[in-house]
């Protein structure tokens, strides 16, 4: 079975009309891009794609069914830093910088080595297709 | 920047438990909670369904243990957390897991305390490992046939009684409490949140109507009320030294109970 297959029959089975459906328009809308790993998918990318509003809360849970390991995973999250004197870019965060910034209780600025304490106030996640979700 | 942070879907994510869950599961490879915290956010999705459930108690009220208890799992499933009834030494009723954390539940109809007791001993002593990562659960208590208060306090009493050391405490609504039982097999201490499903529906607005002494008490108030409205009436459209003299001596309240008819 593919791993879109699996995700369609995880989500028939899933009670609640509304994300039953935003759960198939979300995986229906990555089908084609399963191969593109490098594509980093925002919040806003994957609403474009699905057609779900993105401030939407049925997008969130499709996003988090999408990427928690049961039953397949298809999606990874990471995260872009915007540094609150930068000029608008996002900044590739690798994985274990943000589990130590939970850990520690602060984000260490990659250019000017400030204690950042509100973190979360400038990350931005963003996913990206597994390559085993590819393979399934 | 378009995209929503972190900080911003958890400030979305607030206003409503399951989502929050929902949130706090997405960030677990990054910021895995606590047991005890991941329990917490279990108990108020949980807490949230209760909600639901009680909106839709005239639907549900004749439904079986096995058929309310399917109501709150698929209400779970909904949160894609392996939520069912689940084989953990035996039967249990709900099983709520993510990540090797589990938390255990208990649903009785709550007829009496000695059936409610026997799901509670069964929780305790046959699901409950005392493992790590699954020390919490709580007993479901659907309260059909009387009011949930009620018997939610007479099966705190009684267990209160019956387990001594249970250390008993209000839980996070009113129709709950918390216990703690370490009868498991590894005697560790097992967190239960008892928590009343309210259930019972008997609407009286046909079987009790309003007696008799209640509807004379409300037409005097109403009586009483439009003649002072009156009087004022009266004193603002006489000269002002009438006004005075009119309303001296005069109670509009007294004149309603001496003079109703």
């Amino acid at each position: 079975m593919s791993t879109l297959d699996q995700v369609l029959q995880l989500a028939s089975r899933i009670p609640d009309d509304s994300l039953r459906e935003s759960l198939v328009r979300l995986t229906r809308a990555l089908g084609p891009h399963l191969s593109d790993f490098d594509e980093m998918w925002t919040f806003a990318g994957l609403a474009r794609i699905s057609g779900i509003a993105q401030d939407d809360p049925v997008l969130l849970d499709a996003v988090r069914i999408l990427s928690s390991p049961s039953p397949v995973r298809v999606l990874d999250m990471h995260f872009l830093y915007y540094s609150p004197e930068g000029e608008g870019e996002g900044e590739v965060m690798e994985d274990h910088d943000i589990a130590d910034a939970y850990r520690l209780g602060y984000l260490v600025d990659p250019h000017t080595g400030a204690e950042l304490h509100d973190f979360e106030d400038h990350l931005v996640p963003y996913f990206q297709v597994r390559k085993e979700a590819a393979g399934g | 920047m378009a995209d929503p942070t972190i900080a911003q879907l958890k400030e979305r994510a607030a206003t409503c438990p399951v989502r929050a869950l929902s949130l706090q599961i997405l960030l677990w490879d990054f910021d895995p909670p606590s047991y005890d915290a991941w329990v917490e956010h279990v108990e108020r999705a949980l807490l949230h369904q209760v909600n639901l459930i009680a909106e839709k108690k005239n639907y549900l009220k004749s439904l079986s243990e096995d058929a309310l208890s399917t109501v709150v799992q698929i209400a779970l499933d909904n949160l894609v957390l392996d939520c069912n009834a689940a084989v953990v030494n035996g039967n249990v009723d709900v099983v709520i897991a993510f990540g090797g954390y589990k938390w255990l539940g208990e649903a009785k109809i709550a007829t009496d305390n000695t059936k409610i007791f026997h799901g509670y001993q069964q929780l305790t002593t046959r699901y409950a490992t005392g493992q790590p990562g699954q020390t919490s659960g709580g007993m479901l208590l659907y309260c059909k046939d009387e009011r949930a208060d009620a018997i939610l306090n007479g099966w705190r009493a009684a267990l209160d009684t019956a387990i001594p050391g249970a250390q008993i405490v209000d839980g996070p609504v009113p129709l709950s409490f918390r216990s703690v039982d370490n009868r498991n097999s590894a005697s560790q201490p097992f967190k239960i949140v008892h928590l009343a499903f309210p259930l019972f529906h008997v609407p009286e607005e046909d079987a009790w109507v309003l007696p008799k002494e209640a509807a004379e008490a409300g037409r005097l108030a109403k009586k009483a009320t439009k003649q002072v409205a009156a009087k004022r009436q009266r004193d603002r459209d006489a000269p002002s030294g009438a006004a005075s003299n009119a309303v001296a001596g005069t109670d509009a309240a007294n004149d309603a109970n001496v003079g109703d008819s």
